[in-house]
């Protein structure tokens, strides 16, 4: 692997050692042992067998011709498009349609439509000579169908990582972040008001004067004061709270309120009894009583927090800010548009799911059904993660050819 | 903003949103970490499930037939068994279990070693005195104190209730049942389980290691609005059944006979009575039912768990014969006047003398007074022109060996042959006029439920148009009501006779009664209007026929059908039964129409 030229070492050992600290942390999890009795699930070997299979398609893709892959972009998006179709009709597992079960494992075509979308989106953006207002439309017509088929499954939280995605591509295209702000401000000021009347009024005399200061058109000024003011004026006043949490579920029907908080409690107290050296490997007592469900998925981050500590919680989490370092580094090192573009996605994604996932395990953040990226069992989201890193870091190789 | 490059941003954002994982993580494992410890070493989050009432059951007039009564339940919780010998012997000697059922129940629970399971239902106080005795040294044991279900008389319609199993858990716990969740599991129970049953609501407490409760969920919640969600109760149901009439028709059923008998009304399809006989006690269900007690109901040959209304099929004899009357008609064989061949006591068909029931014989009937006297010959001789598979069609129009689709599951669907069935049977050779012969009186290879034979008389009674027979009269929670058009599609079949015809076998039917020499004479009343048809179909040789009376009332718009396993005569023993039924609710209605 040493020949390959410009070859970032740090990065592919980030990586590495994630996936390797996520199959260690399945194992625990996929244990759980009271007295004499033990249960071993067989998950750890799962993740372990895709791991293997993926190191060398690390390598073999820093070796496919660029062309080829450019070539595989378009196509690649349509067929994801066509299996997030395809799952719809399968049978339901836990109430939603998000895998297609082929023979002995289960692939999720939400996580294939992810990477081709983004790589599709930047293609789109990377095009020269486009106004801005058409850069977020071509943006939002991609990424609105990937969303609009995974809303049906439903699988909510996956669909948030497709806009912040968008958003930060946008973001790398060169449009003016006001524009963004412009779109999404009803969703802050909205968000605003469920938490805090007081905080919305100031967010929207806020934005309202930046706008105003930045001498944008008084229609543009105007429309978004009104929709900032109304909805939350709607949010605040009008809905009663059982219609809010309405309007909630039907946005994202798996959502549980009391199921939900069921977890985030558990969960709370699994982290938090880890105090700083945490209970011990294979120790979690929370964990072996089997107070969490599903904590070899999105709750993995708990069975960590309690059985290794804050120490070694840190340890991860710096394991990952070097992985997502070395990504933002690589930006500045492509100076090829699109793969710029792609870079920003990518990153986008790996850091949203991570803030998210290990946001929801120590409560700070609604839980949504997102896993811990490199950790979380899954095969389907292990392949994809490291499709992407093995995406970044090729076009760190290859970086020297202009187009 | 716009002097930053892109990486800048993302920098920005990296460190901002580690910065706020790092800080809350600290907050979590380092500043309360002890308290959560705590929590983890002693405390845990205890789900706990807000039961819904199951709704109850009333007859039409709101009489209750099945209703909620707490009790007291012992639950078992595996996971803080220490000594399983000496629980084991502490729980045959004071409840008489045995080793064995208490292995199974281990067995079953051992996916919720830490959850109550309950165990045993509806102690007594008895019982519940030798427990508490030594309950301190098993803190494995609680008494669970929760509905359980009544049922006011033994019958075979509301069928009872069980504690979900295994199996059913493992398919309907989606739907949201608990492993302790009751469930229908026979009769009105189960068929109209999904609004009887309610939602359950949930609680979420921290309690100690000992079940105390902690309430300290408040502090470490972020929520307080969703740790409780209050049950939805069931809805309660009014059945079309009255109570005084079913009692009357219960007490009314000679006690040593094995039977069955429906009330209906005949224009809407409402089930009045529904008896089955004999009769066992669904309250048993309710306790733990001791082994030797399961065999010996098992063993029982008279199968008192048997519904014979809808779910064990008969061969219904003469009063099948206005099905062959109406064929005859319908399909212009023989008019109202036309007189079929001389009955001297029987009729020589081919190398084979077939006896008319009396052997005296009738002479040469017409069709009403061939269904006056039930002479057989008539039929036989009409037989002789039907053809089977046109036949079968017919029967199966006239909602014979077709399920009525009344509310109650597992219903039979009954059999009619066709000749096809006999060639498989028999041979390619099979003699089908010879069958036919003998299905034109009602016997043979056709089985037919009480209740279609009841439901076929009440489409005759309600000039031809046939109704389904329902139990459900409506379906009650607070404000909103549901009835039997929310549930049930398709109430009404035309009967294939026409109003001529219908006429005609309704002069035969009325004849009956009326006649001297009917055969349900014995319950001509003045002035009244009764209609019925009387039937004593042989089923096996050496054993008595059953006993079959299917009428109905004019007057008081009902339809009857009573039905007596191997009793005898149809005049004899089920028209009696059937008369002191008509007058009781005559009188009864009676007094009803004087009161209001």
């Amino acid at each position: 692997m040493l020949k390959i030229k410009n070859f970032d070492l740090g990065l592919f050992f980030a990586w590495f050692l994630l996936v390797s600290i996520g199959i260690i942390i399945i194992y625990t999890a996929s244990i759980t042992s009271y007295g004499e009795f033990t249960q071993v699930n067989n998950y750890y070997i799962k993740q372990l067998v895709f791991f293997l299979f993926i190191i060398p398609i690390f390598f073999f893709i820093q070796k496919i011709p660029y062309f080829i892959i450019d070539a595989l972009i378009i196509p690649g998006y349509i067929i994801s498009i066509i299996l997030l179709f395809i799952v719809l009709f399968t049978p339901e597992i836990n109430g939603s349609n998000r895998w297609i079960q082929l023979g002995g494992f289960s692939l999720q075509p939400s996580e294939i439509a992810k990477i081709m979308t983004i790589l599709t989106i930047s293609k789109f953006l990377a095009k020269p000579h486009q106004g801005d207002s058409r850069k977020i439309i071509t943006g939002i017509i991609i990424a609105l169908i990937p969303i609009f088929l995974i809303m049906i499954e439903p699988d909510f939280g996956t669909t948030l990582v497709f806009w912040v995605s968008l958003f930060a591509m946008l973001m790398a295209a060169n449009v003016p972040i006001i524009y963004l702000l412009i779109l999404i401000a009803p969703i802050i000021s909205i968000s605003l008001v469920i938490f805090s009347p007081y905080s919305a009024l100031i967010f929207i005399i806020l934005f309202s004067f930046l706008l105003f200061k930045l001498k944008f058109n008084w229609v543009v000024q105007a429309i978004s004061f009104l929709t900032n003011l109304f909805g939350s004026i709607i949010f605040w006043q009008i809905l009663k709270p059982y219609q809010i949490n309405r309007i909630l579920t039907f946005i994202d029907p798996t959502r549980d309120p009391l199921g939900a908080g069921y977890q985030v409690i558990q969960s709370k107290i699994a982290v938090g009894s880890g105090g700083l050296w945490g209970k011990g490997f294979l120790q979690g007592t929370q964990k072996n009583l089997d107070f969490l469900p599903e904590n070899h998925t999105d709750f993995i981050f708990s069975v960590y927090g309690e059985e290794l500590g804050f120490m070694f919680s840190l340890l991860l989490l710096g394991l990952f800010f070097y992985l997502l370092i070395k990504i933002i580094k690589s930006i500045d090192k492509i100076y090829v548009l699109e793969r710029k573009i792609a870079t920003v996605g990518i990153f986008a994604f790996i850091f949203f799911q991570l803030f998210v996932n290990i946001g929801m395990n120590i409560g700070i953040v609604p839980t949504t059904g997102v896993p811990l990226p490199f950790i979380s069992y899954g095969g389907s989201n292990l392949v994809i993660n490291s499709v992407s890193i093995a995406l970044v870091q090729k076009y760190l190789v290859e970086k020297g050819f202009m187009k | 903003m716009n002097n930053l490059t892109i990486s800048q941003i993302l920098k920005l954002i990296l460190v901002l949103g580690f910065s706020i994982l790092i800080f809350s993580l600290a907050k979590l494992q380092i500043i309360d970490g002890e308290i959560y410890n705590e929590y983890a070493k002693n405390n845990y989050v205890k789900k706990s499930r807000l039961e819904a009432n199951r709704g109850e059951i009333f007859d039409r007039f709101g009489v209750p037939i099945a209703q909620n009564y707490p009790a007291i339940h012992l639950a078992v919780i595996p996971g803080f068994i220490t000594n399983e010998d000496s629980l084991k012997s502490f729980l045959s000697s004071s409840i008489n279990v045995t080793a064995e059922d208490f292995d199974n129940f281990i067995y079953e629970t051992r996916f919720r070693k830490y959850q109550e399971n309950v165990f045993i239902d509806n102690l007594d106080t008895k019982q519940v005195a030798k427990l508490s005795e030594s309950f301190n040294y098993f803190p494995e044991l609680r008494f669970s104190i929760s509905n359980t279900r009544r049922y006011h008389f033994p019958n075979h319609f509301t069928g009872y209730i069980g504690r979900i199993n295994q199996e059913e858990y493992a398919s309907l716990k989606d739907l949201g049942y608990h492993y302790n969740s009751f469930l229908g599991k026979t009769g009105i129970e189960k068929q109209y389980e999904t609004i009887l049953k309610g939602v359950d609501g949930v609680q979420l407490n921290l309690v100690d290691a000992r079940g105390r409760n902690l309430d300290l969920f408040n502090s470490i919640s972020n929520n307080r609005d969703n740790i409780n969600i209050p049950p939805i109760h069931g809805m309660n149901i009014n059945l079309t059944i009255d109570v005084n009439l079913q009692k009357f028709v219960d007490d009314n059923f000679p006690p040593d006979l094995r039977g069955a008998v429906v009330v209906m009304d005949y224009e809407t399809g409402e089930v009045l009575a529904y008896v089955s006989r004999p009769e066992f006690d669904q309250n048993i269900f309710m306790s733990r039912i001791p082994t030797t007690m399961w065999d010996s109901i098992r063993a029982d040959t008279t199968k008192p768990f048997l519904d014979r209304v809808s779910k064990a099929v008969y061969p219904p004899g003469s009063v099948f014969k206005i099905i062959t009357s109406g064929y005859g008609l319908e399909n212009s064989l023989v008019n109202r006047w036309t007189k079929l061949s001389y009955c001297d006591g029987g009729l020589q068909v081919g190398n084979r003398y077939v006896k008319c029931w009396n052997r005296y014989g009738h002479g040469s009937l017409n069709v009403i007074d061939a269904l006056k006297v039930s002479c057989d010959v008539y039929f036989y001789d009409l037989s002789f022109r039907i053809d089977m598979d046109d036949f079968c069609y017919f029967v199966k129009d006239s909602m014979l060996s077709e399920k009525t689709g009344i509310d109650i599951p597992d219903e039979a669907k009954g059999f009619f042959p066709t000749s096809k069935w006999y060639q498989d049977m028999y041979g390619k050779y099979v003699s089908i006029r010879g069958h036919m012969v003998n299905l034109s009186i009602g016997q043979g290879e056709m089985f037919m439920t009480p209740l279609q034979i009841c439901a076929l008389y009440a489409g005759i009674a309600n000039e031809g148009l046939w109704k389904k027979p329902h139990l459900l009269k409506q379906a009650v929670r607070e404000d909103s009501i549901l009835t039997i058009d929310d549930f049930i599609d398709n109430l009404e079949v035309e009967l294939p006779l026409n109003e001529e015809n219908l006429a005609i076998i309704e002069e035969g039917l009325r004849k009956v009664v009326t006649q001297p020499d009917g055969t349900a004479h014995t319950i001509n009343r003045p002035n009244r209007n009764l209609y019925g048809k009387t039937g004593s179909a042989e089923h096996k040789k050496d054993r008595d026929t059953h006993a079959w009376f299917a009428g109905y009332d004019k007057d008081t718009k009902i339809a009857i059908t009573v039905f007596a396993q191997e009793a005898g005569g149809g005049g004899s023993v089920a028209a009696p039964i059937a008369g002191k039924v008509f007058d009781f609710y005559y009188e009864y209605k009676g007094n009803e129409y004087a009161e209001n």
